[in-house]
């Protein structure tokens, strides 16, 4: 009686000790899936981060700006233009570029200019 | 039989638990410690968590630089096989030199760098060679979206994240955030198992910097300079575009320029933030001084008539002459005709003592405390060692040097009424999570004019633009006020160089409530050299499209 008493104990022992390896065991596999998620996550976050910085390029004013400039569309200012138009036409873009062009420098001619000069 | 059966297991049993309980007993009571310490040391191990460096931002929130997670190579030297093989492949790919990697590879040592920041197809193609002792791992680089926009103010900041230009440096402590830890257990191959969150102490990433620059206004300006330098071949320019009432900076921009996200291959002279380091003699533009000095200490009023001498006076030991020659000029047209010989009229009536404190009241001479690195004060010799001369030379703005900067505060005082207003560009700083930690507020430095004497003063510079030197800056929408000034060079081995000049102009609009106060600069134009040709169209297109954008009517 007391030899499976003895053996009964072992048995007991046994088991508790392989639950605890195997407690071991899961919270070591659950520690890698978590290492895994928190990879995942830190992937995605990083593509998400990717993505925003991409679309704040396309989004910037600098990048909207020079993209309209590249394809010469003159904002018609409301109150420089009095237009009811937003664009300015190809047109009165020509008569723009004339009077910067032309006049300016015919105004330029009788612009009075001064310089800072003194001598000995 | 059976029973000895039973105690031949028994006895098996015993002896093997008795073995395992002597073996435990063995290391966990007589070799606790020590076992306890190899452990310790081979099981748990303590991550630096870096933290995440902080964002710049215009005014409205559009980001001017942030962060990105980069792939960077490395190598454990002690556990690669055929190093050269290694180093060849990576030298092919990576684009770097093969005799350097080999030298890496050699080195006793379980880290080196193979390559920080690479392209993402790059680290692909590492990848996929599966070399032994070759891994990758994610850094965050700084990337700026506006390439090289802002860029003299946004700055840059270089490995290892630290600032090294502009905001990024002068303002790096705030941005750099402090370093966390964080305790793992990690499994034979090192490879993480788990964290101690609760002994963990979490990185706490940089401020964010909201600027008071508006990437449109930025945009606009960068063009105009972009088209100026262009148009006149000038070697180098600066504009700036100030809120007068407040010193806030809109824009600032400098030729040459760069691309933040490729500084290394930048010179030195390109990052230098012209608009607030480069000094030059300013010319006429410095005829202001003289006279809203003049005016506000009632030694002159608009009206008072001076002999301009036909075009050639000596006085002070030099012989002065104007561009054009006139006669008899009033206060008003001095100014606007911008005549040499009717400015140092109006500056000996108002006297060497009176004049040098205006000098100093209007900033020039100190810096203006700008929150940005590389401000200089300009050159302003001490009254004492001055020549007679000097009394003549100065109030045109000869034998002075000032900054860019110092001429935007300088015409903002008559803009905004009188008051000298510190300039600065970080408008305010934010934790992570969005709360304000600091507020910038508009500081006043001095009160300089009176408001009469700045009323004065901007119905002289509306009519340099209507009638004066300042034609081309003429709107048909806005009134416009402004100065010309186109100044010899200065020759570093002395004097002055014959055909090499700086143009400027600098202004406000609208006069009646002037939102904007802008300083245009160029170095050395041609072939036209004038400032009222130069930098006077640039003053006008930006402060139309500015002012277009801000909504300003022409009457307000």
């Amino acid at each position: 009686m007391r030899i499976y008493r003895s053996l009964f104990t072992y048995f007991i022992i046994t088991v508790i000790a392989f639950g605890y390896v195997h407690q071991r065991v899961e919270i070591i596999k659950t520690g890698y899936s978590l290492q895994e998620n928190r990879k995942q996550l830190s992937h995605l976050v990083d593509r998400n981060s990717k993505l925003m910085y991409n679309l704040s390029k396309l989004e910037s004013p600098r990048n909207l700006l020079s993209s309209v400039n590249s394809d010469r569309i003159v904002f018609a200012g409301q109150r420089l233009h009095q237009r009811e138009s937003y664009v300015l036409s190809r047109r009165d873009q020509a008569n723009e570029e004339f009077v910067d062009g032309f006049i300016g420098r015919v105004m330029d001619i009788f612009t009075e200019k001064a310089e800072a000069k003194s001598r000995r | 039989m059976f029973r000895a059966r039973q105690y031949a297991i028994f006895v098996v049993l015993s002896a093997i638990f008795l073995t395992l309980f002597f073996r435990l007993v063995y290391l966990q009571v007589f070799n606790h410690e020590k076992f306890k310490e190899m452990a310790e040391e081979q099981h748990n191990t303590v991550y630096r968590i870096e933290p995440l460096r902080g964002m710049i931002s215009d005014r409205f929130g559009e980001p001017l630089a942030i962060n990105l997670d980069t792939p960077s190579i490395y190598a454990n030297p002690r556990i690669m096989d055929d190093k050269e093989a290694a180093a060849r492949k990576l030298a092919r790919i990576l684009d770097v030199d093969k005799g350097v990697l080999i030298e890496r590879f050699r080195r006793d040592k379980a880290f080196v760098w193979v390559k920080r920041w690479v392209a993402s197809q790059a680290a692909e193609r590492v990848k996929r060679l599966k070399l032994q002792g070759i891994y990758l791992v994610a850094e965050s680089k700084r990337h700026y979206p506006n390439d090289a926009m802002a860029a003299h103010i946004v700055g840059f900041a270089g490995l290892d994240n630290t600032g090294l230009e502009g905001i990024e440096l002068f303002h790096d402590s705030k941005l750099r955030g402090e370093p966390g830890f964080r305790y793992v257990v990690r499994d034979a191959r090192s490879k993480p198992i788990l964290f101690d969150e609760k002994s963990s102490v979490p990185a706490q990433n940089g401020l964010n910097i909201v600027l008071t620059i508006d990437s449109v206004i930025q945009y606009i300006a960068e063009e105009e300079l972009g088209a100026m330098v262009k148009k006149f071949n000038a070697s180098g320019a600066s504009i700036i575009v100030m809120e007068p009432s407040t010193g806030k900076i809109l824009a600032m921009a400098s030729y040459p320029g760069y691309d933040l996200n490729n500084f290394s291959g930048a010179p030195a002279a390109a990052k230098k933030n012209a608009a607030i380091s480069s000094v030059f003699e300013p010319g006429s533009v410095f005829k202001i001084i003289a006279a809203s000095a003049a005016l506000n200490e009632g030694v002159c009023t608009p009206d008072e008539k001076f002999n301009c001498e036909n075009g050639s006076y000596r006085i002070g030991g030099r012989i002065l002459s104007d561009y054009h020659p006139y006669g008899e000029l009033t206060f008003s047209k001095v100014i606007s005709k911008s005549s040499n010989i009717g400015t140092a009229k109006i500056a000996r009536k108002l006297g060497k003592k009176k004049f040098c404190e205006y000098i100093q009241k209007f900033g020039f001479g100190k810096m203006n405390g700008i929150d940005l690195p590389g401000e200089v004060s300009g050159i302003y010799r001490s009254p004492s060692g001055w020549t007679p001369s000097d009394m003549t030379t100065i109030p045109i703005g000869q034998g002075i040097a000032v900054t860019p900067l110092q001429l935007a505060c300088a015409v903002s005082v008559i803009a905004n009424g009188g008051n000298l207003m510190r300039p600065y560009v970080v408008d305010h700083i934010t934790s992570w999570e969005g709360g304000i930690v600091r507020e910038n507020r508009p500081l006043l430095r001095r009160r300089v004019l009176k408001e009469e004497t700045c009323r004065e003063m901007q119905t002289i510079l509306a009519d340099v633009v209507k009638n004066g030197t300042g034609r081309r800056a003429r709107s048909k929408v806005y009134t416009m006020c402004g100065k010309t000034g186109t100044a010899q060079m200065v020759n570093k081995e002395g004097g002055y160089y014959k055909n090499k000049y700086d143009a400027t102009f600098i202004g406000f609009a609208p006069k009646k409530n002037p939102k904007i106060s802008i300083v245009v600069t160029a170095r050395d134009p041609h072939p036209s050299h004038f400032g009222g040709t130069v930098a006077a169209p640039a003053f006008k297109n930006i402060a139309e499209k500015t002012l277009e954008y801000l909504e300003t009517n022409s009457n307000e």
